[in-house]
């Protein structure tokens, strides 16, 4: 116990430096507002502001692409709230209730419970990764590459349940994404692989290039296809919090979405975006009258935003102490770490207590500032909302040109980002969802290499994926879990709340 | 007489096993090893025989059940964009931030129907300065701002 109370006292030291406080508030302001603006989610937020974090100190340069991070979220919540436009997938959930509440007059209310909620879930949600932290490190010293390759397959299993549209192609989605994370040079032999000839390809394909062109440009060529998808600018909020009643109602939707939330988020493929959508189908179905959903009830906003903030920061715990990335933004996170020459795993905790704990109580600190930050800014968001289209999509298209230049200084790269996007705007027109695809594209290398390694270890034998423990346990899992997501009846149940 | 019941499914099917015969092609010259010691086509190819799988199954789904028709691309918006990015990738490096991003935020507007030519210019302008104001001066990002003279 005081163990960990030393760890907390590190961290907050740590954290409440003045330098490290005024990244810890320009990251969440930087990211609210980079998020509110549609189209723009907080995977695309991070990718763009991340070389701006390079000259930073390694702690300082973490602390605000977390802050970026959620504050990207509740951007996102921001605008799916106020004009039904999702910053991203986490906040599709958001859209459904919040909208309506907004469309009742009720916007304040439901912003004002999202801040709150997000708070409540962010307190405990630091508790349990202070808790779980070391603990979870030391069962990642037990794992061997058998196990993380389960581990992967059941991230990737998880994904399915998350991504709209059929489960074939779904899974179609996910192993063309890791085909092309292979795109590059071999590590094992050396050889070039699926690269075309081209030599920009030799390192693999771009992550930001892919990232943003799949799902920042085709988002925007839908967009441009398709105005009735558009923002209606928003009407006169009114009943700017939510009052007693309205507190003490979404209370046990804000701790059930916390407890969804720190579980889910911390599984592979998991995160905010599973942890709002089980949160709110979880609240559907024990509601006493859930008819009330869809149509603006206040557990229908309070239950995700909680499960979406406390998902994401369960989120970090794999990425800091297996060095696994549990989503696209974390995985963005394990870049930005290595260019800082720090090699996230099990040792960080004892290596670098201060980045581990430090970053812990910013995550804290983080959660605090979004709430003092949004309340009153509000009514600056939703102006922000109110900027046609015509001049919103090339601010964003110059954005994302500009970042992608900037990562490696490669106009390559923006050429792929366009390809990319006409790609993703494809695959949507062909009824794809690219989400999985992005996740196995990261976890590609990964996965082939623990494979390598797992068939080195045991000469060729296939078995010693059941044969261990814990590998079994995690493959029995993934198996669920792609079964759960092929049962009609929760196959039609998604798919009505999707089509919501 | 064959029934294709969903066309948006049996082109994602075709499309599908496209690509799993293009990485098909790609690494044939690789060597495959064994299950023991991989060599570097043996993932991508078990990958690529799986996605050729599915997309068989996609096809086949085609005529089995309903689905979705597919639906007319927005090409002129897409030309537009396109040309707008690829004409800011190919001078970025020759004509400095200030003059890409303005053609970009020029070109970029007429993707939209009834952009008026005066108010693209001023945007374009306004861009250009918001873009050099955040990026090379705010951010510290190393982009050439003028063209290299």
């Amino acid at each position: 116990m005081s163990a960990l109370l030393d760890n907390l006292w590190l961290g907050f030291s740590v954290a409440l430096s003045l330098e490290n406080l005024a990244f810890c508030l320009a990251g969440t302001l930087l990211g609210t507002l980079i998020g509110v603006l549609p189209g723009i989610g907080p995977l695309a937020t991070v990718a763009m502001l991340l070389p701006a974090t390079f000259g930073l100190p390694p702690v300082g340069a973490l602390i605000m692409l977390a802050g970026i991070y959620y504050g990207a979220q509740y951007g996102g919540s921001t605008a799916a709230i106020l004009v039904n436009l999702p910053g991203e997938s986490s906040s599709v959930v958001t859209c459904l209730d919040g909208y309506q509440m907004a469309r009742k007059g009720q916007a304040g209310k439901a912003l004002g419970i999202a801040a709150l909620g997000s708070f409540v879930a962010g307190c405990i949600a630091t508790v349990v990764i202070v808790l779980l932290g070391p603990p979870l490190g030391a069962l990642a010293q037990t794992f061997g590459p058998a196990e993380y390759f389960s581990l992967m397959i059941l991230g990737l299993m998880c994904l399915i349940a998350m991504s709209s549209g059929s489960v074939l192609k779904s899974l179609t989605m996910i192993f063309v994404g890791l085909i092309l994370g292979l795109v590059g040079t071999d590590v094992t032999s050396g050889t070039q692989r699926l690269t075309f000839g081209i030599l920009r390809l030799s390192d693999g394909i771009g992550f930001v290039p892919l990232a943003l062109g799949l799902f920042g440009i085709s988002e925007l060529l839908r967009n441009l296809d398709q105005p009735e998808r558009r923002v209606a600018a928003p009407k006169h909020i009114r009943g700017m919090l939510p009052n007693r009643a309205d507190l003490r109602q979404a209370f046990p939707a804000v701790l059930r979405g916390t407890g969804i939330g720190s579980v889910l988020g911390a599984l592979p493929g998991g995160g905010a975006v599973l942890s709002a959508f089980a949160a709110y189908m979880v609240e559907k179905r024990i509601a006493k009258d859930p008819s009330r959903f869809g149509e603006g009830a206040i557990e229908g906003v309070a239950a995700p935003e909680s499960a979406n903030n406390a998902g994401a920061q369960a989120s970090f715990i794999p990425m800091l102490t297996l060095g696994i990335p549990p989503n696209p933004v974390m995985a963005l996170m394990i870049g930005a770490m290595m260019i800082q020459g720090i090699a996230p795993g099990p040792q960080i905790m004892t290596q670098q207590p201060n980045l581990f704990w430090g970053m812990i109580a910013s995550m804290w600190l983080g959660n605090l500032m979004l709430l003092v930050i949004n309340l009153p800014l509000i009514g600056v968001w939703v102006r922000l909302l109110t900027v046609p289209y015509r001049l919103m999509f090339p601010a964003i298209l110059i954005l994302c040109s500009i970042g992608v230049y900037s990562v490696n200084n490669s106009a390559l790269e923006v050429a792929f980002m366009m390809l990319f996007g006409v790609i993703g705007y494809g695959l949507y027109k062909l009824g794809f969802d690219p989400t999985p695809l992005l996740l196995a594209f990261v976890l590609s290398p990964l996965i082939e290499e623990n494979l390598r390694r797992a068939m080195l270890i045991s000469r060729g034998d296939p078995a010693v994926f059941v044969s261990e423990p814990l590998s079994a346990a995690l493959l029995f899992t993934a198996a669920v879990v792609l079964l759960i997501a092929v049962l009609p009846k929760v196959r039609r149940a998604r798919d009505e709340t999707f089509k919501e | 007489m064959i029934h294709v019941r969903s066309t948006q499914n049996l082109v994602a099917g075709l499309c599908t096993m496209l690509f799993a015969a293009l990485v098909f092609w790609e690494i044939r010259d690789l060597r495959l090893g064994t299950l023991f010691r991989m060599g570097p086509a043996y993932f991508p190819m078990v990958l690529a025989a799986i996605v050729a799988g599915l997309g068989a199954l996609i096809t086949a789904s085609a005529f089995i059940a309903d689905g979705p028709r597919l639906e007319r691309w927005a090409w002129r918006s897409i030309a537009i964009v396109g040309a707008a990015i690829l004409f800011f990738a190919a001078t970025i490096d020759i004509l400095g931030l200030f003059i890409t991003t303005a053609v970009l935020a020029f070109g970029a507007s007429f993707a939209e129907p009834h952009t008026r030519v005066g108010h693209a210019l001023l945007f374009a302008l306004a861009s250009a300065v918001f873009a050099v104001l955040v990026f090379p001066v705010a951010l510290n990002v190393g982009i050439p701002v003028w063209p290299r003279l």
